[in-house]
């Protein structure tokens, strides 16, 4: 969820999530610009929400550290750069940068070559026999 | 024997039937409702009797009399033990005679893989629907319609799992397999057509397709329409039999029509034991592994098709040969039946039988009585009363013989 949570402006997460976990209260929207939402009457205030603003900022980076981490040390080595580019193309978004096989896969129900998973539809094959040509001789009578 | 002869039909009808123009003929050949009758009853009886020699050598396990790998004996006992999951689909009784007067006799029974598909259920019937003849009732001809009844028996077991049909060659081949494609779409069951040669088996999952690398196998399928024979395959492409026939082991639910056992019927060696069997059936001409005493007599190869590698023996000499690739293969004789002539061409009648029901009436005719697929299919209609004297056909009437 990391991944999710770092692409989130502070203004969305001002107006779409609960902060009940940092103090009770709901955040405000993000000034945009110093002062527009008033210089003197609410400095107060918000003195006294910066304490958990770099709370919550720390453990935003910690997790978006510990992302990084996470993806330098499982990521597989063998992906090359344009099933990595697929991945994060595939359906239209990049939101899922992670390459986990078999679940977002870049070759959507394939089996990936670095990790060896094979899928249920589309099997690695072990063919035994192929169609062959004939000597000329008519197949209909 | 009666016809019309029409003006050549415009390119753009067989254009528009994506039927290759050369072998087109415009003749109507005009038979009667007991003619008609007469085939439809021939075939009958003849499959009745075929069927129950095929179950008899079957039963007593000599098929190697009759050409067939003891390999594919086991798929063999076991598909035609299971007739209604594995159905035989598709075959042609060529007869000679049925037409002035002459008494119909079995040439072969095409079991596996017969030709004319298109041309009889669908080329005659728009010939004749080009010059309103109203084929819908006058001709003896609902091949389309019965093979879609076929694939409706397939529909409960087959519906929604992978359908392949497949054949191993260009022009005919391919009408004839697409049109086996759209009764199986018009019933319900849809599928994938690939060549031969890109149809594989996998020791794990059977039969499939793979991807262009082949490294991952693409579908997987349970059901079969080949149009590629088993003969064929016995002789030309035994790894690909033995491990079709593997997988058909392992897998009963696997199904390929026409089912192994057709091959039994295909044999020509079936021939003589028909006469000995069935010595009442009129249909079957005598036969013999070795050249009859005292008769005029055709030999052809026990698995020869299109009428390559037969030869007339009349008269203690040789009357007329075709040349091909069968010419290794053990020969049946058969005693030679008159084919009806106009005086030009010899005409021979091909009889479809699908799912055990006759259902589908064409004539090939020829200069010469070796009569093969590169002569011209004739379309039909049945007499139904006042058609000679219609003002509008009366002008394209000529009576033969």
């Amino acid at each position: 969820m990391a991944v999710h949570l770092s692409r989130i402006s502070p203004a969305d997460m001002a107006t779409e999530y609960d902060n009940s976990h940092m103090g009770g209260t709901m955040l405000t929207p993000w000034p945009e610009t110093p002062g527009e939402r008033g210089a003197g009457d609410d400095s107060a205030a918000k003195k006294d929400k910066l304490p958990k603003l770099y709370g919550f900022f720390a453990i935003l980076a910690m997790a978006s550290l510990g992302w990084v981490g996470w993806r330098a040390f499982f990521s597989p080595p063998e992906l090359d750069e344009e099933e990595e580019t697929q991945s994060s193309t595939r359906g239209g978004t990049s939101s899922t940068p992670i390459f986990i096989p078999g679940v977002n896969s870049a070759r959507s129900g394939s089996e990936s070559p670095s990790s060896g998973f094979v899928s249920p539809s589309r099997p690695r094959a072990n063919i035994t026999a192929r169609g062959g040509s004939f000597s000329g001789m008519s197949t209909g009578s | 024997m009666d016809l019309f002869r029409f003006p050549p039909f415009p390119d753009s009808l067989y254009d528009a039937l994506g039927y290759p123009k050369e072998g087109k003929c415009s003749d109507i050949l005009i038979i009667s409702r007991e003619e008609a009758d007469a085939y439809y009853a021939a075939a009958e009886r003849c499959f009745r009797d075929v069927d129950s020699a095929a179950e008899y050598f079957i039963g007593s396990r000599r098929l190697d009399e009759l050409g067939i790998p003891d390999y594919a004996v086991p798929v063999i006992e076991r598909t035609y033990r299971e007739y209604m999951r594995h159905p035989h689909m598709l075959g042609r009784f060529d007869f000679a005679g049925g037409l002035d007067g002459l008494p119909i006799k079995l040439l072969e029974f095409n079991a596996d893989t017969p030709f004319s598909i298109f041309e009889v259920s669908s080329l005659q019937y728009a010939l004749a629907k080009h010059h309103e003849l109203d084929p819908d009732h006058f001709q003896y001809n609902s091949l389309f319609e019965q093979l879609r009844d076929f694939f409706l028996d397939l529909l409960p077991a087959h519906a929604g799992r992978g359908v392949l049909f497949t054949n191993a060659a260009d022009g005919e081949d391919d009408l004839n397999t697409l049109i086996i494609k759209d009764a199986a779409e018009h019933a319900g069951l849809t599928g994938t057509y690939l060549h031969w040669t890109d149809v594989c088996i996998d020791r794990e999952r059977g039969l499939c397709s793979v991807d262009k690398s082949g490294t991952y196998i693409e579908k997987i399928f349970h059901l079969m329409i080949k149009m590629v024979p088993w003969d064929l395959l016995f002789l030309e492409d035994e790894h690909m039999a033995r491990e079709l026939l593997r997988s058909m082991e392992r897998d009963p639910g696997l199904v390929v029509c026409n089912p192994p056992y057709a091959a039994v019927y295909q044999s020509k060696a079936l021939l003589p034991f028909l006469r000995r069997i069935f010595p009442l059936n009129p249909h079957f001409l005598p036969a013999d592994t070795a050249p009859l005493p005292g008769v005029d007599q055709v030999s052809k190869p026990i698995w020869g098709r299109e009428g390559r590698n037969i030869t007339f023996w009349e008269n203690g000499g040789t009357t007329a040969a075709t040349d091909g690739f069968y010419a290794q293969q053990p020969f049946i004789y058969q005693q030679k039946a008159e084919l009806a002539c106009d005086g030009t061409h010899y005409y021979q009648a091909g009889v479809f039988i699908s799912a055990e029901v006759p259902c589908g009436l064409g004539f090939r005719r020829g200069t010469s009585r070796i009569i093969t697929t590169d002569d011209a299919m004739v379309g039909h209609i049945v007499d139904h009363g006042d058609i000679r004297n219609r003002p509008a056909l009366r002008r394209y009437l000529i009576s033969l013989n």
